[in-house]
C-alpha cells in the first residue's frame, strides 16, 4: 500500500519538474516487459511519467546515470542511490545544481523471485541522506524473513559470517571457490558506482596489471584491486552481487573493509556530504594494526 | 535418414552405451542454473525442454584456449586440446546459432583450425524446445522451435517416446554397432502427420529482420536514446550463443610462452582502443549500436541471415533490462516511416 | 593442478627454497637506511628485491596485490616514521591504505605475514637489518606463496 502512494506522489513531483521546465529528464524505475525486476528508465516528457513506477523490485542502482550528463537530471533515489550522489558531490563527478534528488524511503528490494536483492536484508539505512524532496513512507516494513536485520551485529553473520572468525585456510578457499566461478565479465565494475574511472586498471596496458587469461590469480588480481578501490567508498547498494551473471559472492570482502573503516575511522561512505572520506585524510593518532612494530594484535 | 523410435526413459541408458570414448556434455543444474556441463555421473543430467542457461558454445569456442606454444629454441607446437564430445540436447536456437560460428571460423578463405577440429570431434545431439522462456523470441526470428537440421542427431518428441533422426554421417557413426533394439520402444505407429503437427501452429509474427541501408540504420536511429540505459559490461556477449569476437594474449609459463585466444566483448571500450589512444567507438552509443548492427545487419550482408537467433539470453541476463528485441523493433518502426 | 605440482615441487626441496621478497623502500627514510645497512656491513638474509619509491605514500596497494599474484613470496613495505615524511603526510595516508590492504588479504585468506609495513628511518640501519631478519624468517615459516599464478604477462 505505502508503495502506491509515494508512487502516486512520486509521479506528482516528477510531472510538475518536468512541466515546469526545471529538470530535462527524470531517472527512474519502469516496468519490465519480461515481468522481472524494474529497469531503469528516462523520462523527458511530462506525459510519458506515468510509466515510472515504484514498488518492492526497484533494484537497481540509478546513480550511476547521473555522472557525465549535461542535461538537468532528477533522479529517484533509494538510499543506496542517494549516498551514491554523496560520494559523486564529494568526488567532484556531478554538480549537484543541476541534479534534483527525490529521495524515496526505502524498505528494501526483491528480486524476481521474491528474495531479497544483496544487500537490502542488512541495509540499516532506510532514509536517503541527502534530498531535494522526500518522500516517506507510511511505515517501513523491512522483510519478514530479516526481523532480526536491523541489528547490524546478526545481519552480518548472515552473509558476511564473520568472515575473519573462520580458519586461514576456510577463507582461503572460500575466496577461491568464489574465484573459480568468476568469468571475468566485469559486470560488477559496470555496475557498481564507485567504479568510473575513465580508464579501469585493468584496461591498462603499460602497466598491464590482468593479463587477459582466466587463471585463478587473474581473478585474485581483479577482485582484490577493485575491493581496494572501494575500501571505505562502498555505499553497501549490493549491485555487484545483483548483476553477476555467475553468481559470485564477493560482497563479503568489501564489507569488511567497510565495516572495518567504520570501526576505525568511524566513517561510512555517503552519509554526509561534508566529511572527507576516510582514506583521503588521516589522523596522528591512527592505529597501525599489524604492522611490523606497530599494533600486533592482529597478526 | 533411418527412423528409430526410442524410449524417453531409456535415453539415459542409450547415452552410456553411446558414450564410449566420448565426453559428454548436457544440460545439468549448477548453483540453481540449468548449464551444460560435462556429465560424469549420469544423474546429473537432466532431460528437459527448458533452454540451459548458457549456450554451448564454450564447447566449440572456449572463453580460453591454449593455440601454440614457443620455446626458446624457436620451436613452435601447435597443441590441441579437443577431445572427441557428444553435445546433448542442444535447442533448436543454439543449433542455428552454429550456423553464424560455422560461417564465420570454419568458412571462406581462412579456416580456424582450433574451432574447425573441435567442431570435427563434436557430435551434437538436438531436441526440440516447449518451454517459451520470458524473452524468448525464436519464432519472430523464424526459427522453428521444434525442429532443426542444423546438428548431427535429432531426437523429435513424440509424447512418450524420441523418434531418432540421424542427420550426418558423423552422427551414423554413432550409433554404427549399437543394437538400437534394446532401446526400441515397442508400440510405434508413426502417424502421417506427426513432423507437421510439431511445427508452430501460432500465427507467424512479423520477423525481426532489418532490411536497410547500413547507412540509414547507422544514421537515422537514435542510438544515444536507445543505449541510454547500458552499463556497457560484457554479459550479453559472452552468454550469446553467436558472438565469436577474441583476443590473443601472448603469455610466458616457465620457460615457455604460449598464445591463448580468449574471448573479448565489443561492448568494452578496449576492444577497438587503437595504439595511438583514438578509441573510434569511445562511448556505449557506438559500443550498443556495434553490437546490434553487427548482428541485424553486417553478418546479414555478407552471408545472408541475422546473427540472431532469438534464445533471448541477453534480455533475460542484462542488469539494466536491455532488450535487442525492442530495439530492433523499434528501429523497424523508425525505418517504416 | 599445475599449481600444486609447483607446491609438491617446491616443498621437496624446501630446504633449497629461499623466499623471494619484493621491498617497496621510500627514498628519503628507508631506503637510505638501506643503504646505511649496507656501508656499515650489517649482515641481513640476502631474500629481498628493494624497489625505491619516492615515498611510502606512492606505494599503490596494487603494486603489492600484483606482486604476490605473480609470485612473489612476501612483500615489505616501509617508509619514514609517521611525521617524518619527505612530502609531510605521505606516509599518513598510506598507513590507512596499509590497514586496510592488510584486512582484505586476511579476509581473502592470504597468511598476514605476506605483507609488512614497517618505518625505518635514514638512520636506522641496525632497525633495517632487524627488520628483515624478522619478515624472512616469518616468510621462510609460512613456505611459498600459494596464490600465485603459473604464467606472466610477455
Amino acid at each position: 500500500m505505502s508503495f502506491k502512494k509515494q508512487e502516486n506522489q512520486m509521479i506528482e513531483v516528477c510531472t510538475r519538474l518536468l512541466t515546469e521546465g526545471e529538470v530535462d529528464v527524470v531517472i527512474g524505475f519502469s516496468s519490465d516487459q519480461l515481468g522481472g525486476c524494474a529497469i531503469p528508465s528516462f523520462i523527458r516528457k511530462p506525459l510519458d511519467v506515468k510509466d515510472l513506477k515504484w514498488d518492492d523490485t526497484c533494484t537497481p542502482n540509478l546513480a550511476k546515470y547521473v555522472i557525465e550528463r549535461k542535461e538537468k537530471v532528477a533522479i529517484i533515489a533509494k538510499p543506496c542511490d542517494a549516498r551514491a550522489l554523496v560520494m559523486y558531490q564529494i568526488e567532484n563527478q556531478i554538480d549537484r545544481n543541476h541534479v534534483y534528488i527525490i529521495g524515496m524511503e526505502c524498505p528494501g528490494m526483491k528480486l524476481s523471485d521474491g528474495t531479497p536483492a544483496p544487500g537490502c536484508q542488512e541495509c540499516t539505512v532506510r532514509t536517503p541522506p541527502i534530498f531535494d524532496i522526500l518522500i516517506e513512507a507510511d511505515k517501513i516494513q523491512t522483510f519478514e524473513v530479516s526481523e532480526l536485520s536491523s541489528n547490524r551485529e546478526n545481519s552480518k553473520t548472515s552473509f558476511v559470517e564473520s568472515s575473519m572468525e573462520w580458519e586461514l585456510e576456510d577463507r582461503l578457499k572460500r575466496f577461491q571457490d568464489e574465484m573459480q566461478k568468476c568469468i571475468l565479465c566485469f559486470s560488477c565494475r559496470q555496475a557498481c558506482y564507485g567504479c568510473y574511472c575513465k580508464t579501469c586498471f585493468i584496461e591498462r596496458d603499460v602497466p598491464n596489471w590482468l593479463p587477459q587469461d582466466l587463471d585463478i590469480s587473474t581473478k585474485m588480481m581483479f577482485h582484490l584491486g577493485r575491493a581496494m578501490h572501494l575500501a571505505g567508498r562502498c555505499v553497501e547498494c549490493g549491485a555487484c552481487e545483483r548483476v553477476c551473471p555467475s553468481g559470485v559472492k564477493i560482497r563479503y570482502l568489501i564489507q569488511e573493509l567497510t565495516d572495518l573503516c567504520h570501526e576505525q575511522y568511524g566513517y561510512r561512505a555517503g552519509m554526509d556530504m561534508n566529511e572527507t572520506p576516510a582514506m583521503a585524510t588521516f589522523s596522528l593518532g591512527d592505529r597501525e594494526i599489524g604492522f611490523l612494530g606497530g599494533d600486533q594484535n592482529e597478526s | 535418414m533411418s527412423l528409430e523410435a526410442i524410449s524417453k526413459k531409456r535415453i539415459k541408458e542409450l547415452l552410456e552405451s553411446l558414450g564410449e570414448g566420448y565426453k559428454l556434455v548436457a544440460p545439468a543444474w549448477e548453483d540453481g542454473k540449468l548449464v551444460f556441463k560435462e556429465i560424469k555421473n549420469m544423474d546429473e543430467m537432466v532431460i528437459s525442454h527448458e533452454l540451459p542457461y548458457k549456450s554451448p558454445k564454450e564447447f566449440l569456442f572456449p572463453q580460453l584456449e591454449r593455440m601454440m606454444c614457443f620455446d626458446t629454441t624457436g620451436g613452435v607446437t601447435v597443441e590441441d586440446q579437443s577431445e572427441k564430445t557428444i553435445v546433448f540436447g542442444v535447442k533448436p536456437c543454439d543449433l542455428e546459432a552454429l550456423k553464424v560460428l560455422k560461417a564465420v571460423l570454419a568458412q571462406g578463405k581462412f579456416h580456424d583450425a582450433w574451432f574447425v577440429t573441435r567442431m570435427e570431434k563434436t557430435i551434437f545431439i538436438g531436441m526440440g524446445c516447449s518451454s517459451e522462456k520470458p524473452g524468448c523470441f525464436c519464432a519472430q526470428r523464424g526459427i522453428n522451435r521444434k525442429y532443426s537440421s542444423t546438428c548431427d542427431v535429432f531426437l523429435r518428441d513424440m509424447g512418450d517416446h524420441y523418434k531418432v533422426e540421424i542427420i550426418t554421417d558423423k552422427g551414423r557413426s554413432l550409433f554404427n554397432g549399437l543394437d538400437l533394439k534394446k532401446f526400441k520402444f515397442e508400440e510405434v505407429s508413426y502417424p502421417e502427420n506427426m513432423a507437421q503437427s510439431s511445427r508452430p501452429t501460432d500465427e507467424t509474427p512479423r520477423l525481426l529482420e532489418i532490411d536497410a541501408e547500413e547507412n540509414v540504420v547507422f544514421n537515422q536511429v537514435d542510438w544515444d536514446r536507445i543505449a541510454e540505459r547500458c552499463l556497457g559490461c560484457g554479459i550479453c556477449t559472452y552468454l550469446c550463443p553467436t558472438c565469436h569476437c577474441f583476443a590473443f594474449k601472448d603469455v610466458k609459463e616457465k620457460d615457455l610462452s604460449v598464445r591463448y585466444r580468449v574471448w573479448d566483448s565489443c561492448m568494452y571500450p578496449k576492444f577497438t582502443l587503437h595504439a595511438s589512444g583514438h578509441n573510434p567507438r569511445s562511448t556505449k552509443k557506438e559500443r550498443f549500436r556495434q553490437r546490434v548492427m553487427h548482428k541485424y545487419v553486417y553478418i546479414k550482408q555478407n552471408q545472408g541471415y541475422t546473427a540472431c537467433t532469438g534464445c533471448g539470453r541477453c534480455i533475460r541476463s542484462c542488469p539494466a533490462g536491455m532488450n535487442i528485441k525492442t530495439v530492433v523493433s523499434e528501429i523497424m518502426e523508425v525505418l517504416d516511416e | 593442478m599445475a599449481q600444486q605440482q609447483v607446491i609438491m615441487d617446491n616443498k621437496s626441496s624446501l630446504d633449497k627454497w629461499e623466499p623471494k621478497i619484493i621491498a617497496f623502500l621510500c627514498n628519503w627514510c628507508s631506503y637510505a637506511g638501506a643503504d646505511l645497512a649496507g656501508t656499515s656491513r650489517l649482515q641481513y638474509p640476502p631474500n629481498i628485491r628493494i624497489i625505491r619509491l619516492p615515498c611510502s605514500g606512492r606505494v599503490n596497494p596494487l603494486f603489492i596485490i600484483k606482486a604476490l599474484t605473480s609470485g612473489a613470496d612476501a612483500v615489505m613495505v616501509s617508509g619514514c616514521h609517521p611525521g617524518d615524511c619527505h612530502y609531510l603526510a605521505g606516509n599518513m595516508y598510506a598507513r590507512r591504505r596499509f590497514v586496510m590492504l592488510k584486512r582484505l588479504l586476511a579476509t581473502a585468506g592470504i597468511e598476514p605475514d605476506r605483507v609488512h609495513f614497517t618505518w625505518v628511518s635514514a638512520s636506522e640501519g641496525n632497525r633495517f637489518a632487524q627488520v628483515v631478519d624478522e619478515v624472512v624468517s616469518r616468510v621462510k615459516k609460512l613456505g611459498p606463496n600459494r596464490i600465485a599464478g603459473d604464467r606472466d604477462e610477455l
